[in-house]
Order: C-alpha cells, then sequence, then structure tokens
C-alpha cells in the first residue's frame, strides 16, 4: 500500500487536531475546577428550616396568629456560620400581602430557625437581619448557652476582597446547589449563562439557570454573588444575583450591629 | 292586633345573653364572642336558653327587658334536646332594682296545629322583639341530611320540634314560643326552610329543672341504633345496629330484629318521627333497670331482657394543653369506639398548633392519634397529662424534651416533643439604609410638557417633604423637580419607575453628601444634601404584649406621626395587634388604634403601658377604661377581661 504525504492536508488535519485538543482542554480544565469546587466548597450550601408564627391585621381586625414552617436553601459565607439566603423564601410577608385585597399589617415572628446540616443534625440559628430591597436575609448560630456547646465546623466560601471580576453578558458560570429532601439533599452544580449585566442604579447580574439562596462562580471558581429576587410591588418579578462584595458589605454590618 | 297582658308579660321576661364562648382550634381555645335570646322562669334567676347559645360560655352577660345588663352563670348544658340553664347573679343588682319578671310553662301536650303563638327574643341586636304566627306542626323533625350535631351529639334523636310559622331570626335562638295565655309552649331552636322549630316546653321543663337541680341530665343507654320499619314487613322498629359492648349486644340483638314492645308498651316507628318517643322512653328509664323487650327476628318470636346503662356523652369537652400546643380529649366510651379501641385509657388529639412543641416533633403528633405514655409514664386521662407536664415543666426556662408513645391507627409509635416555656419569638433587624425624607412622583412625559420643560425630561417632583429630615434640612422644597443625582440622569419618565430615585438614594453610604440639579421655579439649582440613616423601621421598636387582655401596643414611628399629623409632643401608642376574639377585641379595641390612656393614666412609652399593665394584675378589676383616637374620633372602650388567677 501506497501511502501519499500531502502537505496541505497534513496542515488541516494538524490545525483541526490542535484546536479540537485545544477546545477539549478548557472545558476539562474547567469541568474539573468547578467539580473542585463542588468537592470542597458543597456544604457551604445548606438548607435552612423557619417555624414562623404570623399575625395579621387588616381593617382595624387582627386574625387569629398561624403558624408555617419554611425551608430554603443558604449559602455559608462566614466560619461562624453566617449564612445569606434569599429573605423571599423565608418571609411570606410579600406573598400574603399580594393575596390580600386593600393591604393589610403583618407581622413575621420567627420561633424557631434551623441550620439542616449533612449528617441530619439541626443547629439553632438566629434570623439577625434583612434587607428587603436585595431580597438578602442573614442567619448565624447561636452561640450562647448549651444547645451550642458543641458547634460544628462551618466550611464558609472562599471571599477575596480584593478580587475584581469581570463578568460579560454570555459567559458561562455555575451555581452550587443542594436538592430537596425528597431527594436526599444532594449537592448540585447547575451550569448557567450571564444575560445581563445591570450597573443602575446598581450592580446585578441576570444569569439563567440559578437557584435563589445560592452562590454562583465563575469559570475559575471565583464566587460572583448571591442569587436573590428582584421585586416589584412585593411579587418576584425576576432572579438576580446580588454582587459578592455587595453582600460581605451587609454581612459586616450584620456583625458591626450585633457584637 | 295589641298584645294581651298575659303575652305581654312573657315579653318582660326575655333576655338577651351576650355570650363568650370557648372552643379548640389549632391548638388552642379559641374565644368567640355571639348572643342570643333566653326567658326567666323563675325569681331566682334561672334562665332557660339553647346549648348552642350558651353551652359553651366562659362569660355570660344578660340584658332585662328594660335595659338592664347582669352577669349570669353557667349551671348546666345538655347537648342532646340543646337546652342551657343560667343563673342570673342577682346578688350583684341594686338594692333597689325592679322584680325579676318571669314566665313558666304550658303542656305543651295541649298544644294543637293552628294555634296562635308568638316567638320571642333578641334576634340580630334588637334589645326585644315579638312575632306572630299559627302553630304549623306538632312533630318536626330534620331530614337527615339536614340534622345537626352538638358535642358529637345527634340534637334530632330526642327531640320532635313544635313547627310554627312566626318569623325568627338569628339572634332568636333559646328565646320562648309562646300561646296566647302568656306560657311558654317551647323554646325555639332551629330554622327549617321558612317554618321555625321549638323544643316543646314539656321536655324543656323537665330538662330546665334537672340542669337546675343536677348541673347534668342522666340518661340511660341500651345501644341500639333504630329506624322505622321497612315498608313491607312487621309493624315495629327496625335494628340497624347494635354498638359493640353495649347492653343490647349482650342481649343478643342483631341487625334485622323488629322490636314491636318494650317493659309490655307497644312500640312503632313507620316514619322518621315516630323514633323520638322510643328514644325517650329508653333515655328516660333510671340506669341499671332491668328492661324486656319483645319482637322478631325474621318469623320468629323474640323476647329479649338487657340492664339499663348511665349514658355517657358523644365526646367530653376539649382542653388546651399550652405547653404541647395541642387540645385534647379524653375517651367517651362512644369516642373510644368511633376511634375503634377497645380502651378509653390514653388522651385523644382534638387539635395541632401548627409550628407548636407537638407539630415541629419528628413525627408530629395530628388529630386523632392518642398519646398513651410520657416518658415511661401511662398516660390514661388528661389529668394524667396535665400532671406529667407540670412536673416536667416546673422551673424551666427552656423546653424540655419527652418521649411520647402515641397511636394511631392501628401502630404504635415513638416520638420526641419539646414542651415547656414558648419559644421566644424574634424578628430581624432590617439592614440600614439611607434616606432623603421625601415623597415623590415620577416626571412623565405629558407631566413635563404641560410644566413647560423638554417632553423628553426624565426625572422625578418632589410631592412632600418630611419635617426635620435632610431633605428639609438641605432646603428642598415640595414642588422642585429632581433631574440628576450627583451628575447621573435619574431614568424616570414610567409610572412604573416610581422606585428609580429611592434606589438611587439606597446606592450611598448612609452618611453620604449627594448633589441635586435641581429644577425650581423656572431655574436650574444645586442642592447639597448629607444623607442620614433611615428612621427605626417601626417593627424595630419597642413593643408590649398584654397576655391578660391581648392585644400588643407599640411605640410610634416617624412614619406612624406623620400619618397621624402628630407633633412630638403629643402622646400615644400605636395598638399593633387585636388578638381575634381576645378581651380587648370583645371590648372593641381595633388594631391601628391610637392608645392614648387607660384608665385615665396618660402612655407615652410601652415602658408606662407595662408598668400600669402589672399594677392591673394585681388590682383585677372588672373592667379597664381605654381611651383611644380612631381617625379623627376619640372614644371610650370597656374592656372586661378574666384575669388568670395565678
Amino acid at each position: 500500500m501506497k501511502i501519499f504525504f500531502n502537505p496541505f492536508s497534513c496542515f488541516l488535519w494538524t490545525m483541526f487536531f490542535c484546536a479540537g485538543t485545544g477546545y477539549a482542554g478548557s472545558e476539562k480544565t474547567k469541568l474539573l475546577t468547578w467539580r473542585k469546587l463542588l468537592e470542597e466548597k458543597s456544604n457551604s450550601v445548606t438548607w435552612v428550616s423557619a417555624t414562623v408564627r404570623i399575625e395579621i391585621s387588616a381593617g382595624g381586625r387582627s386574625f387569629p396568629p398561624s403558624e408555617r414552617k419554611l425551608e430554603a436553601l443558604g449559602t455559608i459565607i462566614g466560619k461562624d456560620g453566617l449564612t445569606v439566603l434569599s429573605l423571599n423564601d423565608i418571609d411570606p410577608t410579600d406573598s400574603i400581602l399580594a393575596r390580600m385585597r386593600g393591604g393589610a399589617d403583618i407581622n413575621v415572628n420567627y420561633t424557631e430557625v434551623l441550620i439542616l446540616q449533612p449528617d441530619g443534625s439541626e443547629v439553632p440559628a438566629d434570623f439577625l437581619l434583612k434587607d428587603e430591597d436585595l431580597d438578602l436575609a442573614f442567619i448565624r448560630p447561636q452561640n450562647k448557652g448549651p444547645k451550642n456547646s458543641n458547634l460544628p465546623i462551618f466550611e464558609e466560601i472562599d471571599y477575596d476582597p480584593k478580587q475584581s471580576l469581570e463578568i460579560q453578558i454570555l459567559d458561562e458560570v455555575v451555581s452550587l446547589g443542594k436538592l430537596g429532601r425528597n431527594l436526599y439533599r444532594k449537592s448540585t452544580l447547575q451550569r448557567g449563562w450571564v444575560n445581563a449585566v445591570i450597573d443602575k442604579p446598581r450592580d446585578y447580574y441576570v444569569i439563567e439557570n440559578v437557584t435563589p439562596g445560592t452562590p454562583v462562580f465563575d469559570q475559575s471558581a471565583a464566587w460572583i454573588g448571591i442569587t436573590a429576587f428582584r421585586k416589584e410591588g412585593g411579587k418576584p418579578s425576576g432572579v438576580i444575583t446580588v454582587p459578592a462584595k455587595d453582600v460581605m458589605e451587609i454581612a459586616r454590618q450584620v456583625r458591626e450591629r450585633l457584637e | 292586633m295589641v298584645l294581651s297582658d298575659q303575652v305581654n308579660s312573657v315579653y318582660k321576661a326575655i333576655v338577651r345573653i351576650e355570650v363568650v364562648s370557648e372552643r379548640g382550634s389549632n391548638g388552642r381555645m379559641q374565644k368567640s364572642g355571639s348572643s342570643g335570646s333566653g326567658v326567666i322562669i323563675d325569681n331566682s334567676g334561672l334562665v332557660v336558653t339553647n346549648h348552642h347559645v350558651a353551652g359553651k360560655a366562659t362569660r355570660l352577660n344578660c340584658r332585662l327587658h328594660d335595659g338592664e345588663e347582669v352577669g349570669a352563670d353557667l349551671i348546666g348544658a345538655d347537648a342532646l334536646t340543646d337546652l342551657a340553664v343560667l343563673r342570673l347573679r342577682l346578688k350583684d343588682r341594686a338594692n333597689n332594682a325592679a322584680p325579676l319578671k318571669t314566665a313558666s310553662f304550658a303542656d305543651s301536650d295541649l298544644v294543637r296545629v293552628g294555634d296562635t303563638c308568638f316567638a320571642m327574643g333578641s334576634p340580630a341586636g334588637l334589645s326585644q322583639s315579638v312575632t306572630r304566627g299559627i302553630i304549623s306542626n306538632l312533630a318536626l323533625i330534620s331530614n337527615r341530611s339536614s340534622s345537626f350535631r352538638l358535642d358529637g351529639e345527634n340534637v334530632g334523636e330526642l327531640v320532635r320540634w313544635l313547627g310554627h310559622d312566626a318569623i325568627i331570626f338569628p339572634g332568636n335562638s333559646g328565646g320562648p314560643l309562646v300561646n296566647q295565655r302568656g306560657e311558654i309552649i317551647g323554646i325555639n331552636e332551629v330554622a327549617i326552610a321558612s317554618l321555625g322549630g321549638a323544643i316543646p316546653s314539656n321536655l324543656a321543663k323537665r330538662v330546665a329543672l334537672e340542669l337546675a337541680e343536677k348541673g347534668y341530665i342522666e340518661r340511660s343507654w341500651i345501644g341500639l341504633e333504630c329506624q322505622p320499619s321497612m315498608k313491607d314487613s312487621t309493624a315495629g322498629i327496625l335494628i340497624s345496629g347494635i354498638i359493640d359492648g353495649s347492653p343490647a349486644d349482650s342481649a343478643g340483638f342483631l341487625p334485622g330484629d323488629i322490636i314491636t314492645s318494650l317493659q309490655g308498651q307497644k312500640v312503632n316507628a313507620r316514619i322518621p318521627e315516630d323514633l323520638p318517643p322510643f328514644h325517650q322512653i329508653i333515655s328516660s328509664l333510671p340506669p341499671g333497670k332491668q328492661v324486656s323487650l319483645t319482637g322478631y327476628r325474621g318469623t320468629k318470636n323474640m323476647k329479649w331482657r338487657l340492664v339499663t346503662e348511665k349514658r355517657q356523652p358523644a365526646y367530653q369537652p376539649e382542653k388546651e394543653i399550652k405547653q404541647w400546643g395541642l387540645t385534647v380529649r379524653d375517651f367517651t366510651l362512644l369516642s373510644s369506639l368511633e376511634a375503634r379501641r377497645g380502651s378509653q385509657k390514653g388522651v385523644q388529639i382534638h387539635s395541632v398548633a401548627q409550628g407548636g412543641p407537638s407539630f415541629s416533633a419528628k413525627p408530629r403528633l395530628i388529630g386523632n392519634d392518642v398519646i398513651t405514655e410520657i416518658n415511661g409514664i401511662k398516660i390514661d386521662r388528661t389529668l394524667d397529662l396535665q400532671e406529667v407536664t407540670r412536673k416536667v415543666t416546673k422551673d424551666q426556662s427552656s423546653p424540655v424534651a419527652v418521649l411520647v408513645k402515641f397511636e394511631r391507627n392501628l401502630a404504635t409509635y415513638l416520638t420526641v416533643i419539646k414542651i415547656g416555656p414558648e419559644a421566644d419569638e424574634k424578628r430581624p433587624l432590617e439592614a440600614w439604609k439611607p434616606w432623603l425624607g421625601v415623597s415623590t412622583q415620577v416626571l412623565t412625559n405629558d407631566l413635563a410638557e404641560a410644566l413647560g420643560l423638554e417632553k423628553s425630561s426624565r426625572g422625578v417632583r418632589l410631592s412632600q417633604i418630611f419635617p426635620d429630615t435632610p431633605a428639609e434640612k438641605a432646603g428642598l422644597l415640595t414642588g422642585d423637580l429632581i433631574f440628576r443625582i450627583d451628575g447621573q440622569i435619574i431614568q424616570a419618565y414610567r409610572p412604573e419607575d416610581v422606585e428609580v430615585f429611592g434606589n438611587m438614594i439606597k446606592q450611598y453610604r448612609v452618611d453620604s453628601e449627594v448633589k441635586f440639579e435641581v429644577w425650581r421655579e423656572g431655574e436650574k439649582v444645586e442642592i447639597i444634601a448629607q444623607l442620614e440613616k433611615r428612621p427605626t423601621p417601626s417593627k424595630e421598636l419597642p413593643e408590649f404584649e398584654d397576655e391578660d387582655l391581648e392585644y400588643t401596643a407599640r411605640t410610634l414611628s416617624f412614619a406612624d406621626r406623620v400619618f397621624l399629623r402628630m407633633n412630638p409632643s403629643e402622646h400615644g401608642l400605636l395598638v399593633e395587634n387585636v388578638e381575634s376574639a381576645g378581651w380587648a377585641a370583645l371590648g372593641g379595641l381595633r388594631q391601628g388604634d391610637l392608645l392614648l390612656k387607660i384608665n385615665g393614666n396618660r402612655l407615652s412609652n410601652t415602658d408606662e403601658l407595662a408598668r400600669l399593665m402589672i399594677q392591673m394584675k394585681e388590682k383585677k378589676p372588672n373592667q379597664v377604661i381605654f381611651f383611644i383616637q380612631r381617625g379623627i374620633h376619640t372614644l371610650f372602650l370597656e374592656i372586661q377581661p378574666e384575669w388568670d388567677p395565678s
């Protein structure tokens, strides 16, 4: 059998092979980075359970209080277990108001907040601060009394205050999550894409395929922000990602006001 | 037509009864207020009314024909006949009070269809009313679909009402049906279509006098379930069912048997109206009496002998166990059989407070579960549960975990419930935000054009400047148009852009200095404002929850003072919550009221209120006078609590 050597076809094959391996290489690197992120930081996303007692008054009448148990995903952002969630997920005020004609005065009291640990144990926590504009809620394990004398070690997500991320439209990102109780609360990674970068009146990202309360990371596994709801007239009108620096600035306020 | 003197005298024996009653729901005993009618039957102040009016009362107040108000005590109530008896607290009346007007019972067996009758009562908030009609039916019963139950009892089982067409309204219940001689021939109870139904006076009198004497009605029970005989079968009473373990069960009754005599007296039921007299005969027998019955099983003559037993109520009343977030019941024979249990031991869950200790357990307790053990201690009755709870929670400041064994259907489960003091309720703080202290409206294209500006102008118009705020200090004025903040155009030109200005302000730190480009009277001016921290939100202000009178009041917020147009020297507390059917609600207090004074004491902060209520709790006055402002009106409210004896 004769083998013909064609320099032009050789060049094309080489280019194709290189491009192919080059593409496969960056994709593979990205996947490896994200899988490592999942391996190391999966427990920085946690389920939180909140029991609330709701008092509603409208038109001068107060209705009998009712109680509800809510579950939401949160992200641990401090070694002390400080956790940030989407406020909408653990505060039913707006959803109740949306159903009531003529408005109402609603008081939501938190009788129990628990951080659900991967081993099934529960850590009592306090709901410390909320930011209704950014749809963020901050909770922290109780650190007084015998109940939390043996606090677990919390695995927070990494944040570099000096980091400067350049997020652009159509960037591929990933969000860390956890499935519900019926799916054994297994950790997940979801790919998403940046649909929009909003800078006025403040910075937000609109990223598809992400879940409120969970963190979003770029391709180098740097933390971009926390997903929350954007509300209009008290109703969720979209899902946005609040930049990590804004989240951490409010986290500083939590500590400043309570310590 | 003029009422005869006799009828007129009964009119003066009617009382309007204001009732506060309690029912278990959502793990708590919930109070509710209602009213009904009653009639005074003797000079000792005995009042007859319906069980469904006053049978679950925790407080009773009666208004007499002349407007005098007298408190009353519930003596006894009978769910099976829907009758209750109260006694007026005559010793609380003034020495010179007028003698009571009373009414007497007639013989209801003498009532005939077509007789004129008068329905009396206090319906729909009226003091006294009378309507006229005729007796339409002597044996009115409710059909199965419209029968009603009280405390689990079938109210139509013993009673055949006197049907009449004298109009009755809601609130007439418990009032008398009177003949032309001014005698009570019935106690109004139901309305079936356009007919009223009154419990015949002979039955009402017998039950009322026994309740007055003993506080309860003693009846016999044999455990037979009966229905009228089939159309083509022998005359008699058809046995449809026999309750397990009952005297009838021991006597060998079977479904399909027909009873033709009881103690030698012939019995027969062709139609449902014939059944109540048979039930009345059985229930009027003394418990423990040997009874003989005869009848048929197919073609065979039958004779049965049995011993009657004391009839137990269908259900025991529910009780609240606060530390568990539960209302519970003890079993009676019937309720244990309904629950398909072989024993009456254990405490049955009636309702569970969502989010309460029993709801939060894993597994949680649900209605109809039966608690049988706590920490290895047998629980046979509610008293046992209360006693164990008292011991476990004594001197505890936080919830205590107990191991609970309970039954659900045929299975036995274990769960852990943390009982004791209720967990603290907490609310989060709100993140600090800067504010300017203004209300704005969007500068729409139409508005811009009408104001002589470029139609494409974007910005906001200041519609209100709040006093003593950064806006006022900076010299901003109502009517100013703002186009830019620190050089940035305010991208607001549609009504939905209403949040843009506020959101731009919220971007700043709380102490930032901000430059506004303002259009004022046709000229552009620059105004610099120093932003400040937003005033404390209302939910972070001090509040006081009054657990005795059942309301919550809090310090006035900046927004409250603006809304109520109050200057800083004016005092008051805002009523934030009034517990539904609590004492304050029953006294007329509403959420949003401005609480100015209590018993003449001016209130300016929640500490003062707390101190005042501690003093009240020690003195336990019969009434507490609130002076409140509602809108532009001020008014006095009388709150009449039942103070916790502890």
